[in-house]
């Protein structure tokens, strides 16, 4: 069970490369068929990124929430939900790689700029319209499985309750307001992907609280 | 004493999230009938009717994105509810959960292609793009609901028979309809009858009821019977 948490760290860590080496890659926005087959490698690879980003994801998620049932909560607790959002968001990335596969065969077989167009901006918008709700969702049950248990650190339980505040507001100006910070929420979101998975990999036993 | 007090909160309004599901995915219908862009017309006349009513249907990406949430948030009340029954390992529960999870991505998948839509018809002026991702931001949940709520139907019902924990008229009553979202969805697929909104009506009604005995249910482990 420790080795399947500290495995979970790590992916967890993985994955956040992945995913921050893809947008270094291609970016949030989406493309034309040109510009794509421009740099056709580059998408090329952001979509392997993208399902390596997702899978870690994955793992990280089984990874945590086995941590956070173990010492928290019975079956119907906050850990079985926080695995469900988890797997959601790591889907998420497969299906934004779909897109962007689907718009790179597009973009080769020639005669495609409306759809390759398309494809891509549905590719981008599958992780920045998704992410802010799965990961509010994630933090809030987080956040209270871990302030129920000793399961990690109580300022790490905190800091997953005022991140999923923050975010909220965030989302809300995102979705209501002029102000596009859909990139700046999925940074704090990585952030705390990587603190959670250095915690995840380091205590194996209750922290005293 | 206060992590138990806690654990019944979160459960208790974990169990409740199903109803609150139903609300807000009921509230973006009731927005989505006050529309007039069709995705099904022209693409030019989608397009400027979105335009104009372009609140409206960021709202209904709003509602499906918490509507989706708050599912998920009910998919792990009603598994965990299903292995305490159970017991472990709580295979049941665990084919229940998967297609509940899926069911809550639905719902986020739909309002995905929701915001794309209002993103290409005002972003980037793409009037044929946008109207097909409105079609899809549509049929996501009609086309998937009978499906995917069978399966979550058919191992809650299972489950129930198998070690009660649940009224038997609602057991009864699940595994009827569990097998009725089959025929809908055969009859529907196959037939020329457009089942598809009964389809989601019922499952919204399920979930809800689902929801209140799942409330319940907490309560009655809360008080002082269920507690002796």
């Amino acid at each position: 069970m420790v080795r399947l948490e500290r495995f979970g760290g790590a992916t967890g860590i993985v994955a956040v490369a992945a995913i921050a080496t893809q947008f270094a890659l291609v970016g949030s926005a989406g493309t034309d068929a040109q510009s794509l087959l421009r740099a056709r490698a580059r998408w090329e690879l952001a979509t392997f990124m993208r399902v390596v980003g997702g899978l870690g994801i994955m793992w990280f998620t089984t990874g945590f929430a086995a941590r956070l049932r173990r010492f928290g909560f019975g079956p119907a607790g906050p850990s079985t939900f926080v695995l469900g959002a988890g797997v959601l968001w790591g889907a998420m990335w497969l299906l934004s790689a779909v897109f962007n596969s689907a718009a790179i065969t597009e973009a080769v077989r020639g005669d495609g700029e409306w759809s390759v167009r398309w494809l891509s901006i549905l590719g981008s918008q599958t992780v920045l319209v998704l992410t802010p709700t799965l990961m509010i969702t994630f933090l809030i049950a987080t956040g209270v499985a871990v302030l129920a248990s000793p399961t990690f650190p109580r300022r790490f339980g905190h800091a997953a309750l005022f991140f999923a505040l923050v975010r909220t507001g965030l989302a809300l100006v995102d979705w209501y307001g002029g102000a596009d910070v859909a990139m700046r929420i999925m940074d704090m979101t990585l952030i705390w992907v990587v603190i959670a998975s250095v915690h995840l990999m380091g205590a194996t036993r209750p922290v005293q609280a | 004493m206060k992590v138990r007090r806690g654990r019944f909160t979160w459960e208790t309004l974990g169990a409740s999230a199903g109803i609150w599901a139903v609300l807000w995915l009921t509230i973006g219908y009731a927005i989505v009938a006050t529309t007039v862009a069709d995705p099904g017309g022209a693409d030019a006349d989608y397009v400027q009717a979105l335009v104009a009513e372009r609140m409206k249907w960021e709202w209904v990406t709003l509602v499906r994105l918490v509507g989706g949430a708050l599912v998920l948030w009910f998919a792990g009340t009603l598994a965990g509810r299903l292995r305490m029954v159970e017991g472990e390992p709580g295979h049941l529960a665990g084919a229940a959960f998967g297609p509940a999870v899926v069911w809550a991505g639905v719902w986020m998948l739909s309002a995905l292609f929701n915001s794309s839509a209002i993103l290409l018809a005002t972003g980037s002026g793409d009037h044929a793009g946008a109207r097909l991702a409105a079609l899809l931001a549509r049929e996501t949940p009609l086309v998937l609901t009978a499906s995917v709520m069978f399966t979550v139907l058919l191992a809650t019902a299972l489950a129930a028979r198998k070690s009660g924990g649940f009224p038997a008229s609602y057991t009864h009553a699940t595994s009827f309809l569990a097998i009725a979202f089959l025929v809908l969805a055969v009859a529907d697929w196959y037939g020329s009858w457009n089942l598809s909104a009964l389809i989601v009506g019922l499952a919204f009604t399920w979930t809800a009821v689902t929801s209140l005995l799942l409330v319940r249910g907490f309560d009655a482990v809360d008080s002082p019977q269920g507690a002796s």
